[in-house]
């Protein structure tokens, strides 16, 4: 069934083929933009706490990572918030295997982009990368987080049947300016440090970095994971509640 | 089989903002005022049987509609489908009822409309664990008989509103559910395509035994289309057979509408005393006269007619909308198709 979905929002996706001109246009834009203002930067900051040798590494590995935890993000809005749903939701299928359906293609192209962004940073911008299974944790946990964060944000726009995403817009905005995504939070102004320091955003970049940029193991990011995987539990478990109490609410109203 | 058992929904009343503290307050849990859209609703539907249910705009179809699909939980009462509660064993039912939201077409979304007809269709039969040879066949017999065959290979947005519609309509005869809700589904077309899915509706009652209940404002397909009719308003007004009802009510001596062909002018102050609703025009130099009147003045009003020089009366015979006009006691309805006494 989640062939299906590939299949057809495959057809969908090539069918508009300017679009996909439009997007591999900006992507190499994006790319020569941020290697070159990596390039030109230079941030009096201490780089290497934080596993990556320069710079450009840190703000490179900080983009990879960053576009790969937020894959999920929106996902679950749009898909019960979307026009297909109250058809779907009477389907035999199942609501999860809908849920990865529809959002199958979109990961599975994203992931082609960046593991495409990625190579290319490696071939023409010297980036070193390390892949071991602290890296895939790392990446996974983020993602998970993401997807609770994300589940809070779907059950508060359903129950008050808001057109926007004030959840997800506040944490992507935050998640870029404090989180060290471009430069070290350290030369964030002080009064906005602490905001760095509870944004799960931050712990995520840090340990992405030292495992894929510094090729720590999982044993060395342990304790930091750890905090790490109790927040995203209960952020699962609020998410889920805060899903339940809106789609019923929804359902009431 | 579908079972709706004293089915009432009221919704709360709706919030103005939730940035002023009033609204808030009422949002976190002070009770709001209640708007009705169902209440009390009884009936049974028979296997294979197509129900129809009437009502004005507001009345709770749509409402209806969303229970038996759980998207509304009910306030109270219930709603069995096959024997199961449509909201309580969603889980049950999930795939053996299908619903078409004919008068929202937001709910075209479910269609990809930069693919064609035959793979959007493909897709669907296989989310319903249809298997490749079956949906092939079936995609072919549903194109076949909604006159969609030369449509296959066509994406979907290159169609016009109504065979997009009629395209949607093809999916019951693929998926072939158990249970099938039909929401005003011809509202948005001509009368031929009209005519089109109409035998798709009774070919599904007729071949496949599909339980079938169909919501609509077009008295004329309640007609000719449904078994039985339940005629609403949030309660139940009226429920039986088509004919049977405008039978009931012809006795009831509801309004008649005779529409008559004469020579020369027409003083209506003739028809005083006999009925309010009149209205003259004249055509090719022909003065035409539709009159609703009770049939207890049928003699009166052929006694006045003695004085004109009359080519042709019709008796329109009572229908279904007159029934549904009479029992929503809405004398404005009439008058409305009468127009104003001239």
């Amino acid at each position: 069934m989640i062939k299906a979905f590939v299949f057809i929002q495959k057809e969908v996706f090539f069918s508009r083929r300017f679009d996909l001109l439009l997007q591999f246009i900006s992507l190499g834009l994006n790319i020569l933009f941020i290697g070159i203002f990596a390039k030109l930067i230079t941030i009096n900051a201490n780089i290497s706490q934080y596993g990556t040798p320069n710079y450009l590494d840190y703000l490179l590995i900080g983009s990879i990572i960053h576009n790969l935890v937020f894959l999920p993000r929106g996902s679950i809005s749009s898909f019960v918030l979307g026009r297909i749903f109250p058809v779907l939701y009477n389907s035999p299928a199942s609501l999860t295997a809908i849920f990865i359906g529809i959002n199958a293609w979109r990961i599975l192209w994203n992931l082609g982009l960046t593991l495409i962004i990625t190579t290319i940073y490696v071939i023409f911008f010297g980036l070193t990368i390390h892949l071991n299974f602290g890296v895939v944790i790392v990446i996974l946990s983020g993602v998970l987080l993401i997807f609770a964060l994300d589940l809070f944000s779907a059950g508060f726009r359903i129950a008050t049947k808001a057109t926007q995403d004030p959840l997800n817009w506040f944490f992507n905005i935050t998640a870029q300016l404090v989180s060290g995504l471009y430069f070290p939070p350290e030369a964030l102004p002080k009064w906005l440090q602490p905001l760095s320091k509870i944004h799960p955003e931050t712990y995520i970049l840090q340990m992405g970095r030292l495992t894929m940029g510094g090729g720590y193991s999982l044993r060395q990011i342990l304790p930091d994971l750890t905090n790490m995987l109790v927040i995203t539990i209960v952020m699962l478990l609020l998410g889920y509640l805060m899903f339940s109490w809106g789609f019923n609410k929804a359902r009431e109203n | 089989m579908i079972e709706s058992v004293n089915l009432t929904k009221y919704y709360p009343s709706p919030i103005k903002s939730l940035f002023d503290l009033k609204s808030l307050r009422d949002f976190l849990g002070k009770p709001r005022e209640k708007i009705p859209a169902l209440i009390d609703l009884n009936f049974k539907v028979k296997e294979g049987e197509i129900f129809g249910l009437l009502g004005p705009n507001g009345a709770g179809k749509t409402t209806f509609c969303k229970i038996a699909n759980a998207l509304v939980i009910p306030t109270r009462g219930n709603l069995y489908i096959n024997g199961y509660d449509s909201v309580k064993e969603h889980d049950k039912i999930k795939g053996r009822i299908f619903t078409i939201f004919g008068g929202e077409r937001d709910l075209f979304g479910l269609f990809q409309w930069r693919v064609s007809v035959e793979k959007n269709l493909k897709f669907i039969a296989e989310l319903w664990g249809i298997s490749k040879v079956e949906a092939e066949k079936r995609i072919n017999y549903a194109l076949e008989l909604l006159n969609l065959k030369d449509k296959r290979n066509e994406w979907y947005q290159k169609l016009s509103a109504g065979m997009r519609q009629k395209v949607y309509l093809a999916l019951p005869l693929i998926i072939q559910p158990e249970a099938l809700i039909l929401d005003e589904p011809t509202v948005y077309l001509d009368v031929f395509t009209r005519r089109e899915v109409w035998n798709a509706i009774l070919e599904l009652s007729k071949e496949f035994r599909t339980t079938i209940i169909l919501t609509t404002h077009n008295l004329n397909e309640a007609e000719v289309l449904c078994d039985r009719v339940l005629i609403f308003n949030e309660k139940k007004i009226a429920e039986g057979k088509p004919k049977e009802l405008v039978e009931k009510f012809q006795a009831l001596k509801i309004d008649r509408k005779l529409l008559i062909k004469l020579k020369g002018k027409v003083e209506v102050d003739d028809f005083t005393g006999i009925t309010e609703k009149i209205k003259v025009y004249t055509q090719n130099g022909f003065t035409y006269l539709e009159i609703y009147i009770k049939q207890d003045y049928l003699k009166d009003i052929l006694t006045v007619l003695t004085n004109y020089d009359v080519i042709d009366i019709q008796n329109e015979a009572v229908t279904l909308e007159d029934v549904f006009a009479h029992v929503r006691s809405l004398d404005s309805y009439v008058n409305s198709k009468v127009g104003k006494k001239s």
